[in-house]
């Protein structure tokens, strides 16, 4: 092996010494500008051959000041929604000639920042980002004053100049809950996501302070939920929003709680797909009919959600599309696309299947 | 050559330099972890760097360092739930030795892989964790060793390789999980499979390595047990959804259909359930179902799917502490890590039940 290989990948220093030639010149040849006898070019190209030279693309990048990378910073790549939006945008990207930097936060402020910080420092040309909390975003606010643009999945945030794709959230919760109410229900629980630090402000939240709370979209559809719960007279009981974690088993334990207290909900809307699987999960291990004791909506569609049992009703929403728009507007803004940001809102559709029926008097 | 695109608005050190009162060496001695300056002074540029919202530039320093502290991943399918838990598995892993991760997605496509692992090398990621698409087609993944970047394979194996693989045996688990359905009585199995065994056309690359193993671990159960192999029972085909649910409806539409079929990955195991319903017959009573994977959905299906599970979480960890081993030393001999694959018995497995009506009704029987 050449020395070249034994430390690590061979660099331009190393093939210009195996062809015998100035660095200048060995660069001249491999990146084919300026002039070179063709001769010497081939001992060039021969070397580079030997030693398995690989052009420097991030070298090239601090020349041409693009990397060529999008960084994303997602809650959890794990969790359907994240991954399905992952694969719309890395599709764009890909066929555009960027490759993906991805950070998971687990919904932690904190590790976003710290996502942010360390792409911005590998400069990617642009972030997309599921903020994980709407009143803490500087770090947004400076990786876009700093020229890097960044585009908002599935959440806007107030005062921040970022592209957003998503849907309405809050509309889309309060449909989703009208439906429940049509049905006869009164008594409707919200499994979030939300860890149990945000269980208060949940409950307690006034519609104004939404644009501005933590929990991605969470407070939204909480809103929506309310809305139409305040519509119909019918008022909020703080013990049927739960907020115990975004995990299936998360899930579970809140649909177990649920059905454990004296008046236990009729209806249950989750709102992602993992946690309809663990309010499905509880049903089967309580033993719980399903819609005949409880109904169940959950947001987000499945492959799965015909195999379940009921046959699980959903509010769909065109998650690889989103993660595409979002891919679109960002490389729009890195080719120096200017003006106001834009904010795509994206329609869903619901998908009746078996789990919602007429609550049982 | 185009000038610099100047990122509108950033501060640069000479700014900092400027804003602390200090010279330029010194703010970027000051700025860069593990170098002498007075703690005054260290305050002051931290100060200045802070107000200016200065970002250290990490391609820079890369430049000198040798080091980028990236790792490239290369997959088939991030959307699968096996592979993005895999993914999480290793970048978890290599996070807390500050590294970054940059994911490449493939199709399962050797052009795609190909051209993946060439854009992570002119990026020079520090080393890089690919799943490889074809058992026999590993020359990339080879000239990217010898050219120096440390390489380690994970989920799937190329055949002499020559290089660090982190896997599951994918033989014992298909045999193990066709033995539980030859113990519960089972003789006519199916398998439903990816491209590129059995009589499927053949490509030009060839399939994954975790295509043959599971075929050829279904073969040797059946062989064991004293059974013949039957290649109609076979179903090789591409991973999509619909696709699949198509060939397994059309294996369960047959007089001679199987009573059990073994599923070798999450989407064909799902993709069977639905075909099983959609030729309106039942699992279990009807067809037994095993999948290959744990998938997050499989204890809530009805019947809850009995599987031969991954630990994909542990692979992509086991995997990140190799590849991080050899980034610090490329001289390691490459070896090969078996994780084991774990059995979950839920409800989708009853014995075969005797098709009696059927029989009578061949004979001419009316039923």
């Amino acid at each position: 092996m050449s020395t070249a290989n034994a430390g690590g990948m061979a660099t331009l220093a190393h093939v210009a010494a195996e062809a015998g030639v100035s660095t200048a010149t060995a660069a001249r040849a491999l990146g084919d500008y300026g002039s070179v006898k063709p001769v010497t070019r081939e001992r060039v190209l021969e070397a580079a051959q030997r030693l398995g030279y690989r052009a420097n693309t991030l070298a090239r990048s601090m020349i041409t000041g693009s990397t060529r990378t999008i960084g994303v910073v997602l809650s959890d790549i794990e969790n359907p929604f994240f991954s399905k939006a992952l694969r719309g945008i890395s599709d764009v990207g890909h066929r555009n000639g960027y490759e993906l930097m991805v950070l998971n936060t687990d919904e932690n402020v904190d590790i976003e920042r710290e996502a942010v910080r360390v792409l911005l420092e590998k400069r990617v040309d642009g972030l997309v980002v599921s903020p994980s909390d709407g009143a803490q975003v500087e770090h947004l606010s400076r990786a876009l004053g700093s020229g890097t643009p960044v585009v908002l999945l599935d959440r806007r945030v107030r005062g921040l100049a970022a592209d957003t794709v998503g849907i309405d959230n809050r509309a889309t919760a309060r449909d989703a809950t009208r439906r429940l109410i049509e049905l006869g229900h009164r008594r409707i629980a919200l499994v979030t996501g939300a860890p149990p630090a945000l269980a208060a402000l949940l409950r307690e939240a006034d519609r104004a302070d939404l644009a501005k709370a933590p929990g991605g979209t969470t407070a939204l559809r909480a809103a929506g939920y309310r809305d139409a719960l305040g519509e119909a007279g019918i008022s909020v009981d703080p013990r049927y929003i739960s907020a115990d974690g975004l995990r299936r088993d998360d899930a579970a334990r809140a649909t177990a709680r649920l059905l454990a207290l004296d008046e236990p909900p009729t209806a249950i809307i989750a709102l992602d797909s993992l946690l309809s699987l663990g309010v499905l999960q509880a049903f089967a291990d309580l033993g719980t009919r399903c819609p005949e004791a409880v109904s169940l909506i959950g947001f987000d569609d499945a492959d799965w959600a015909e195999a379940v049992s009921p046959p699980l009703s959903v509010v769909s929403q065109p998650v690889y599309r989103i993660g595409e728009t979002a891919a679109e507007l960002l490389l729009s803004r890195i080719a120096g696309g200017t003006g106001r940001p834009a904010h795509r809102r994206l329609s869903t559709t619901y998908v009746e299947r078996a789990s919602a029926g007429p609550v049982s008097s | 050559m185009a000038p610099a695109r100047k990122r509108r608005g950033a501060a640069t050190i000479l700014d900092v330099a400027a804003q602390a009162g200090v010279s330029r060496a010194t703010a970027a001695r000051a700025l860069s972890t593990g170098q002498r300056v007075s703690p005054a002074t260290s305050e002051k540029v931290l100060a200045a760097a802070q107000e200016l919202g200065y970002q250290a530039n990490g391609v820079a320093r890369s430049m000198i360092t040798g080091r980028t502290m990236t790792l490239g991943v290369v997959v088939s399918d991030i959307e699968n739930e096996f592979f993005s838990r895999l993914v999480r598995g290793f970048s978890d892993a290599v996070r807390s030795e500050g590294f970054s991760t940059i994911v490449a997605n493939t199709d399962e496509r050797l052009d795609n892989e190909r051209s993946a692992v060439r854009v992570l090398l002119g990026r020079r990621v520090d080393g890089l964790m690919v799943a490889p698409s074809s058992m026999q087609d590993g020359v990339h993944l080879r000239e990217a060793r010898d050219a120096g970047a440390p390489i380690v394979l994970v989920d799937r194996r190329v055949t002499r390789a020559g290089l660090d693989t982190v896997m599951v045996d994918g033989v014992l688990a298909a045999r193990e999980a066709v033995g539980h359905l030859i113990a519960a009585g089972h003789r006519r199995i199916g398998l439903v499979v990816g491209s590129g065994v059995a009589d499927d056309l053949p490509s030009e690359t060839g399939p994954a390595s975790t295509t043959v193993d599971r075929f050829v671990g279904y073969q040797q159960a059946l062989e064991a047990a004293g059974l013949p192999y039957d290649s109609t029972l076979v179903l090789p085909g591409d991973f999509h959804l619909g696709a699949a649910r198509e060939r397994a409806a059309r294996l369960l539409r047959r007089p001679d259909r199987p009573t059990a079929v073994l599923a070798t990955d999450s989407v064909f195991a799902l993709a069977t359930l639905l075909a099983i319903r959609d030729v309106g017959l039942s699992c279990p009573h009807d067809v037994s179902l095993v999948g290959f994977d744990d998938p997050d959905w499989a204890s809530v299906v009805q019947p809850p799917l009995s599987v031969i599970d991954q630990p994909a979480y542990d692979l992509g960890g086991a995997a990140a502490r190799r590849l991080l081993a050899r980034v610090a030393d490329g001289t390691m001999r490459p070896r090969t890590t078996l994780l084991p694959a774990e059995w979950r018995e839920r409800g989708s497995i009853a014995p075969p039940r005797l098709v009696e009506g059927r029989v009578r009704a061949d004979a001419g029987g009316s039923r």
